[in-house]
């Protein structure tokens, strides 16, 4: 069972009466937090510090569980293996903490992409083919590396966090069952029993609201 | 530049994870080359991380943290080396690819075609490497589910226009087409498909992707 397929939408925040006074508030706050992450982490990378660590194990380390519990893909729940997704994604944290770019990504975008490559390799693990290939080697790191955009990564993160919870709700059902649940287009729309355009179509409605797609 | 990218669709998977590995090797091939898709993804891994940053944090025993500190080196380990042995082959095979385009026991189909399928781990989406001879024409063709094409190199044509290197295609099912290698040079492309690709027409006794059919 997945925890989220009766209740997709645990976005927290982004009800109406937070409008007026969320952003300001939460923009400050979060500006700090995302700072205090990549503090943490560098202190990781450069001193191996335990305590800089534990800090960031406290706040990741239930979201990654969350993670690993919201995952059911192809009939296949990772339940029984949120707290080895948790363990394997924690201690990547640790031994990569160096390569870790804040001018590439924000510290929960770069955890999330390795938690997504856990994930993946758990979830063929356990399948019966010959794997030559890890995760790792398909979904590259982000390539997309500039250093005067800090400032931007860290802001672009801020207003996709402000847009997913003013998403209606039946956009923001299928992007957490694409991202959480880990489940393609179609599956959805096997799922949802909507017809595969339709469930393309919120994708990218969401998607155009979020300001993550690009008009070409 | 490219100038045929994936559908958002495709990115949006990728980026989830939830892209199939003989699909997400296509996309990821031609995220490599293009810079365009380098931004978009990136936005959409900023997407997924807001996700989870948004769940409702779940209980973690308590003897977790510890495990993970027990199995903590000293040093950390240093960045994985990615050794290709061109930069003609897309990061996303080059293990599968050790030896360079030359030495993979390519089946030759013809004499414009040849045919080289790579083991990814999956039996939904076969993953093959082709090569046309320069000018060489792939027969006439369609496939039951979809097909996703790369250029690796050199460059193809087909009715939508000339993909060159890192273009990308995804044709379904009822979608008919006849690439083609341009005159210049040898062509060389990555491809997914999801089901046994038919070919039409008398060559269709050599049909070369025959022995890719899933059981």
């Amino acid at each position: 069972m997945a925890v989220t397929s009766d209740n997709p939408l645990q976005l927290g925040a982004g009800n109406i009466t937070s409008i007026t006074k969320a952003p300001n508030y939460m923009q400050k706050n979060t500006t700090r937090e995302k700072d205090e992450w990549t503090i943490l982490l560098k202190a990781v990378a450069v001193d191996s510090d335990r305590q800089a660590f534990a800090k960031l194990f406290n706040h990741f380390a239930p979201l990654l569980k969350a993670y690993g519990l919201s995952t059911v893909t192809s009939g296949v729940s990772l339940q029984p293996f949120s707290d080895d997704l948790v363990q394997e994604v924690m201690i990547k944290v640790w031994n990569r903490a160096h390569q870790f770019d804040s001018s590439k990504a924000g510290v929960s975008t770069w955890i999330f992409t390795i938690a997504r490559n856990a994930r993946i390799d758990l979830l063929r693990r356990n399948n019966r083919h010959a794997n030559q290939l890890d995760a790792d080697d398909v979904w590259l790191e982000d390539e997309n590396a500039d250093l005067n955009k800090e400032f931007e990564q860290k802001r672009t993160q801020q207003l996709v966090r402000e847009a997913i919870s003013q998403l209606p709700i039946d956009q923001a059902q299928v992007l957490a069952k694409v991202y959480l649940e880990g489940k393609s287009h179609s599956e959805v729309s096997a799922e949802l029993d909507l017809p595969l355009g339709t469930v393309k179509s919120r994708v990218r409605l969401a998607m155009g609201k979020l300001k993550l797609v690009l008009e070409r | 530049m490219t100038t045929f990218h994936p559908d958002t669709q495709y990115l949006v998977e990728y980026a989830a994870g939830s892209l199939s590995i003989g699909l997400s090797i296509c996309v990821a091939a031609h995220i490599e080359h293009c810079p365009q898709c380098q931004q978009q993804l990136s936005g959409l891994n900023s997407c997924g991380a807001a996700l989870v940053e948004d769940l409702e944090p779940a209980n973690v025993s308590a003897d977790l943290f510890e495990k993970v500190l027990a199995n903590l080196d000293g040093k950390q380990a240093s960045a994985p080396q990615v050794l290709r042995y061109s930069s003609e082959i897309p990061k996303a095979i080059s293990k599968l690819v050790p030896n360079g385009y030359e030495n993979l026991p390519w089946k030759k189909y013809g004499k414009d075609l040849e045919t080289c399928r790579l083991t990814v781990g999956e039996d939904k989406y076969e993953v093959s490497l082709i090569r046309m001879q320069a000018g060489g024409v792939l027969n006439k063709h369609t496939h039951k589910g979809l097909e996703m094409t790369v250029v690796l190199k050199g460059a193809l044509s087909d009715k939508y226009g000339v993909y060159k290197v890192g273009d990308f295609s995804a044709c379904n099912a009822d979608d008919q087409h006849q690439p083609m290698a341009t005159q210049d040079m040898e062509c060389i492309c990555l491809t997914a498909v999801e089901a046994p690709v038919k070919f039409k027409g008398w060559r269709s006794v050599m049909n070369p992707f025959i022995e890719f059919q899933p059981a």
